[in-house]
């Protein structure tokens, strides 16, 4: 009951969900606020936004645990920030304090750990192409279309 | 039981359920007053041990709950403290009766109860009863206190004799299986007899004493039966009992292990301080308590929404420490490590979990251990149970349960610090205020759960916290919540609170908005400031205020500038004394540390100053950065300092507009110094007052200008057209006004100048000045003349008042001067030779020697465009004036007129020469006259005849004239005959004879120069047109060269020579009869600077023939009386000398004496010219002769 607040509107469309891999891939910048986001039910898109912004206490949690006791060998992949009725959100930072947040469809068991770490890798790849693109200005909403498609495709369906 | 408790803690298990009630009507007010004074008694020290009794006050209990007693003896209710009002003794017994029905509802858990009647006096209250205390009213209730201690006593008592009871009751046979509500149906029929359910049974008993145990202060004696219930449980697979024991265990280890936990920090922390201490050779021993005083900040921190609400949680660890340590070591046996304590209740809860309907319990025994776990600082296990939390359903909760459920949640998140979490319930929490299906939703109670979000979401509601630098936070969630936050201010009926918060929205997500959601937000702010206009009063709420939000992007300031008041306006120093500016601080002109200090200072003074009453303005650029026009209205100027009068401006700026100029304007009312701090707009109905220190894209906080006093305000209007063409002013100079007039060269023309005091203070003092603008024209004399004492005597000039001044121009310029012209004029290759004059001899000789002076064809009318040029003057005047206050300060205005002037040329003189006349005291000046104009015009010199030229002509006339007269010829040339000039009171080269060779150039050019003023205004030529009926002066001074001017100057020495007795200058001959002597007199007079002479001068008679033939040989016809040499003696310096004799003339005829200087070479030192001597002509007629003529 609870948990529906938490997904405040169900997305009835379970089947189309469940081929996917990712169903929000979102990049937070150091300061918490969203650099990009991108959902695949567009039209459920504060859903979300709320969820990401939540787990983002989870992140800060995890980083400050973690941040104390080893600051070089730091595990970028946060692993599972917490899981909802309907989704699985997993963490990622970057030793710069980005975060990256992936969602994915709690039903979609096949979805390993590893493929999470793998996704989470070619996102950061990506986003550090995005970086060294010299028009970009740290900081501001990333609008690169290389980076775009780049997501979209961890969000097409997997077989 | 369906009700949990959420505000439960751990704690808890220890206390003793006091239900404190009203019962019949009691004001809410003094209820809770009383209430509050009942529950600071919620810790009883027992006297006779060194046991703590604690009390759990509730106004508030479900008698369901109540049933769960058995389970959790803290849930039961053991004591009722009713309030009751009761003013009349007539009431009384109805007053007793509803306590008693009271008391009935808990009948069954009730170990004692008190009734507390207020406000009854008289027998009644007299009477003592041990269960009723009577207090005449709500203020006089001093010995409340000691009622609830003695209360507390009691209860205790009972709690003490039911725990000694129950822990020795258990040799005996039967003991009764304790229950819970839902599992009485379940035992029906059950072999009570069986040894399974007589463990069970003491179980459930040892669980049961345990908690009494609990209750009395016996932390020891509740571990080791809940340490016997679990072993006895487990075996007879009693979960939920199980679990409670376990659950219990923990949580009084939790208590315990808290205590322990703190203990054990203190030491460390204390050990720590120590290293420290030796570290630092510091001999100190620290006093114990500070280690635990840091532990115990550090866990009221962890909890900081909590301590308000649970002294009780504070009181209790700080109880903890103080506690004795033998106490300490005995229990550490049976405790639990603060690990095992997660994993216990973990363990309880899935116990719990197993049970549909201990929801309740498993929910309180989250909330419990996320308490505990808060304060372990252990987050992510907390949010684990917490998402634990979320999952168990309680079945059908109201709406109202889910509120409180869902700001409990809230308020455990904000515990273990994940206030985004905390925010998201909270908001849900918010929501569910006003879900549809509540018939009257709380929109005041969702606003302020909305309000508690904001933390959540990094926003406050202070506009400043966003006007510099980045954004802070998560835009989308933020925009939601605003939206979210003016819908519930405007069901709330609060208008101004939803203009304010849609006002905030737009003023700091408009980066954020999309172009669609501009237009509605904007759309919809109109709509509420319709009702409800925005102001920038702080808009105050019981616990918020929420400060006024200044739409300061709307339009986006990018730069403010303050303008200086037109040039005609400024107000400029009388620089009377030196060094106004200089007067700084530092001796020093540049040091760096000032120049570092100005680029620092934020609040810019301005190096110009603005008028007491005279419109000021600054400008703004600004832009729109909305997909649609933007009305902003009354936009003015905020300014402190001065009394100011803003005008306010509306203006609209289009769509996506590029940087646009407002201006701002204003009239400061008084003088001193004026701060600049911002400005004001009113848009979509928000009036906003934006000061310049919080926009982000303008560096200064503010400017600082000085007002000057009042000064008057001159106007100036001239009878002559403004001028088309805009002057080009000198630096420093602005006109304010110009006027142009065209002119011939020489014409005079006055010009009326209107002076009106436009301003309100009396104008005083007026000064007038010219400058030309453009000297690269050779101007003849002053072209502007004034008189300005006519007008001086019309000062001072009221406002309102108008003056009237004249000013007359007149231009005498050079045209002849055109290189090309004459240049044109020469290789026209018409050479036109002067026709014969009916004058003087000798013309024709010269005549051809005098050059090829031309004339224009009138047909070449290309080139005759380039004489017609006009020539451009400009000059401006300057009017400084002042009067007023301002005056008194030492301030003036200065109003400039532009004059253009386009001069025409009208007639000028081409060429000039001179012939020498038969007087060596005269000369024949002649001039070619050159008419540019397009009219036919006359000319005419000394007021005498005209001479008529017709437009374009260049008529080279030679009038050659006496004084008197003038003759002129038909091909323009112009012959003036004039006397020579002395220029005696020209200033001598001599003089200057020791200057360098410059200035002696310079010095001879000013000589030339002056010369030439004189014959100019000697010969006064005038022109007139007739058709337009204009007329001038004409200008020989550009043409009058170097030589012309020798030709025209009075040769030092004079000769003068007379025949028979008559001086013969002129052309006249001399009459003189045959036969007789005629005297010859020469007479030298020397007006030069040095003595001159010897000389020796021959008298050479001849006869002209008239064909070229000169007889020299008459020694037949005239014989010289005496000598015919004359010896003059040395002549001084402005003496003459005389020599006379003379001749015989012995025929009647023309003859003419040649006076020749003997010797040429005595005075070459001389100029020749010095030695000019006239020729006579005698007629020697015969005597009869001379009678017949």
């Amino acid at each position: 009951m609870l948990a529906s607040c938490d997904s405040l509107t169900h997305d009835a469309d379970d089947h189309v969900r469940r081929r996917k891999m990712a169903v929000c891939v979102a990049v937070i910048a150091k300061e918490n606020y969203p650099l990009y986001i991108k959902t695949v039910p567009t039209e459920n898109e504060l859903k979300f936004h709320y969820t990401v912004h939540t787990s983002l206490d989870v992140v800060e949690e995890k980083i400050s645990a973690v941040g104390k006791a080893l600051v070089d060998q730091r595990e970028l992949y946060l692993g599972l920030l917490y899981p909802t009725e309907d989704y699985k959100v997993y963490g990622y930072v970057t030793n710069t304090k980005v975060k990256f947040v992936i969602v994915v469809d709690s039903s979609n068991i096949a979805l390993r750990d590893n493929e999470i770490r793998s996704m989470f890798r070619k996102l950061h790849n990506s986003y550090t192409d995005v970086m060294c693109n010299p028009f970009y200005n740290p900081g501001e909403v990333i609008q690169s279309k290389v980076f775009d498609n780049m997501v979209s495709g961890m969000m097409v369906q997997v077989c | 039981m369906s009700v949990p408790d959420y505000m439960q803690c751990a704690e808890d298990h220890q206390s003793l359920l006091v239900i404190v009630q009203p019962v019949g009507i009691v004001p809410e007010e003094q209820f809770f007053k009383i209430y509050k004074k009942i529950a600071a008694a919620n810790q009883i020290n027992l006297q006779d041990s060194q046991r703590v009794l604690y009390i759990r006050y509730r106004h508030h209990y479900p008698s369901e709950n109540n049933e769960w007693g058995d389970f959790q003896t803290h849930r039961k209710v053991v004591g009722l403290i009713a309030v009751t009002e009761c003013c009349n003794a007539k009431d009384w017994p109805q007053t007793s009766e509803k306590f008693h029905s009271q008391k009935e509802i808990y009948s069954s858990t009730l170990y004692d109860s008190r009734l507390f009647v207020f406000g009854l006096q008289g027998e009644i209250a007299e009477q003592p009863r041990p269960d009723v205390a009577f207090y005449p009213s709500y203020d006089e209730c001093e010995t409340i206190e000691k009622k609830v201690e003695d209360f507390i006593e009691s209860l205790f008592i009972v709690l003490e004799s039911k725990r000694l009871d129950r822990s020795t009751d258990k040799s005996g046979d039967k003991i009764q299986l304790l229950c819970v509500p839902f599992e009485k149906k379940d035992f029906v029929g059950l072999d009570t007899d069986s040894r399974h359910y007589k463990k069970r049974c003491q179980g459930r008993m040892r669980k049961h004493v345990g908690d009494l145990c609990l209750q009395a202060g016996m932390l020891q004696d509740a571990l080791v039966h809940y340490h016997m219930a679990v072993e006895l449980l487990r075996s007879v697979n009693d979960f939920l009992w199980l679990g409670d024991p376990n659950h219990d265990l923990q949580l009084n280890m939790g208590n315990s292990s808290c205590m322990l936990c703190l203990q054990l920090y203190s030491l460390y922390t204390d050990n720590s301080a120590l290293e420290g201490l030796c570290s630092s050779s510091v001999i100190y021993h620290y006093p114990s308590g500070t280690g635990s005083k840091l532990v115990r900040r550090a866990c009221s921190m962890g909890l900081p929404s909590e301590t308000g609400k649970r002294h009780r949680h504070g009181a209790l660890t700080t109880n903890g420490i103080s506690a004795d340590t033998s106490a300490e070591i005995g229990r550490a046996k049976n405790c639990l490590s603060p690990e095992d304590i997660i994993d216990k209740y973990k363990e309880a809860i899935s116990y719990f979990g197993k049970y549909k309907n201990a929801g309740v319990i498993e929910l309180e025994a989250c909330v419990k251990a996320v308490r505990v776990l808060a304060i372990q600082k252990k987050s992510m296990e907390a949010s684990e149970f917490l998402q634990n939390a979320v999952y168990i359903n309680l079945g059908q909760l109201s709406e109202e349960e889910k509120i409180q459920r869902y700001s409990i949640l809230s308020e455990l998140y904000d515990l273990i610090g994940f206030h985004r979490k905390a925010a998201f319930f909270k908001r849900v929490a918010a929501m569910q205020c006003v879900t549809p299906s509540i018939v009257d939703p709380g929109w005041r109670a969702c606003y302020k759960l909305l309000l508690e979000t904001l933390h959540g979401y990094s926003l406050s509601l202070d506009p400043q916290d966003f006007s510099k630098g980045t954004h802070k936070g998560w835009p989308a969630v933020q925009m939601r919540l605003l939206h979210e936050l003016v819908y519930a201010s405007r069901r709330m009926g609060n208008p101004a609170l939803a203009v304010r918060h849609l006002s905030f929205l737009l003023q700091t997500m408009l980066d954020f908005l999309s172009d669609q959601e501009k237009k509605e937000v904007s759309q919809s702010l109109e709509n509420y400031t319709a009702k409800c206009p925005g102001t920038m009063e702080i808009v105050s709420l019981p616990d918020v205020k929420l400060l006024p939000v200044p739409l300061t992007k709307l339009p986006i300031v990018r730069s403010a500038k303050l303008l200086n008041l037109p040039p005609n306006l400024r107000p400029l120093k009388i620089r009377n004394t030196l060094g106004q500016n200089t007067s700084s601080k530092s001796p020093f002109i540049y040091s760096p540390i000032i120049a570092h200090h100005r680029s620092e200072e934020r609040s810019k003074k301005i190096e110009f100053q603005w008028v007491q009453g005279d419109v000021c303005e600054v400008q703004l650029m600004v832009y729109n950065p909305m997909p649609f026009e933007l009305r902003v209205e009354n936009m003015g100027l905020l300014v402190t300092g001065v009394e100011f009068e803003s005008l306010p401006a509306a203006l609209s700026l289009p769509a996506e507009s590029g940087l646009y100029p407002v201006t701002l304007v204003g009239v400061p009312c008084t003088s001193g110094q004026i701060n600049v701090n911002g400005y004001q707009t009113s848009v979509f109905g928000v009036t906003s007052d934006c000061l310049l220190e919080n926009l982000s894209g303008v560096k200064v906080n503010g400017y600082t200008v000085e007002v000057v006093p009042a000064l008057p305000r001159l106007q100036i209007t001239t009878s002559l057209p403004r001028s088309a063409q805009t002057l080009v002013p000198l630096s420093g100079d602005e006109i304010f006004n110009s006027a142009s007039v065209q002119l011939f060269n020489g014409e005079l023309q006055q010009l009326t100048i209107k002076l009106e005091n436009i301003g309100t203070e009396p104008l005083e003092t007026l000064e007038i000045s010219a400058k030309n603008t453009n000297d690269k024209e050779k101007l003849n004399g002053e072209f502007l003349t004034w008189n300005l004492e006519e007008l001086l005597s019309q000062l001072p000039l009221e406002p309102g008042k108008v003056a009237y001044f004249t000013l007359n121009i007149q231009v005498k310029l050079d045209f002849s001067c055109q290189e090309s012209l004459l240049q044109d004029l020469n290789d026209d290759g018409m050479s036109v030779t002067g026709l014969p004059l009916p004058s003087p001899f000798r013309q024709n000789g010269k005549s051809s020697s005098e050059s090829k002076s031309t004339f224009l064809n009138s047909a070449d009318t290309s080139s005759r465009s380039d004489y017609n040029q006009v020539k451009t003057l400009e000059a401006i005047l300057n009017f400084k004036y002042s009067g007023g206050p301002g005056h008194s300060e030492g301030y003036y205005r200065n109003l400039s007129l532009g004059l253009h002037v386009d001069v025409e040329p009208s007639v000028f003189f081409t060429r000039v020469s001179t012939l020498p006349a038969t007087s060596t005291r005269k000369c024949h000046l002649l001039l070619d006259v050159f008419n540019s104009t397009e009219h036919e015009l006359t000319i005419s010199a000394k007021n005498n005849e005209d001479l008529i030229l017709h437009a374009g002509e260049c008529q080279r006339l030679k009038v050659i004239s006496t004084i008197h007269t003038i003759f002129f010829n038909i091909h323009g040339r112009m012959a003036i005959q004039v006397n020579k000039f002395k220029f005696d009171n020209l200033p001598d080269s001599n003089n200057v004879s020791e200057m360098c060779s410059e200035n002696q150039r310079q010095f001879e050019e000013e000589r030339s120069h002056a010369r030439a003023v004189e014959i100019n205004s000697k010969l006064n030529i005038n022109w007139k047109i007739p058709s337009l009926k204009r007329e001038g002066e004409a200008n020989v001074e550009g043409v009058l060269n170097q030589l012309v001017q020798e030709h025209l100057q009075l040769a030092p020495l004079q000769w003068d020579i007379l025949v028979a007795g008559k001086p013969c200058d002129c052309d006249i001959a001399v009459d003189c009869q045959v036969g007789e002597p005629t005297s010859l007199e020469v007479k030298l007079t020397n007006q030069s600077k040095r003595t001159v002479g010897p000389f020796a001068l021959t008298v050479v008679p001849y006869q002209d023939y008239q064909n070229g033939v000169h007889n020299n040989d008459l020694g037949h016809a005239v014989t010289t009386i005496g000598s015919n040499t004359f010896y003059i003696d040395p002549v001084k310096s402005s003496e003459d000398f005389v020599c006379s004799g003379a001749l015989l003339f012995l025929y009647a005829g023309d003859y003419y004496l040649n006076i020749k200087f003997h010797n040429d070479n005595f005075n070459r030192e001389l100029p020749l010219s010095w030695f000019c001597l006239p020729s006579v002509h005698v007629c020697a007629m015969d005597p009869a002769q001379h009678t017949m003529f």
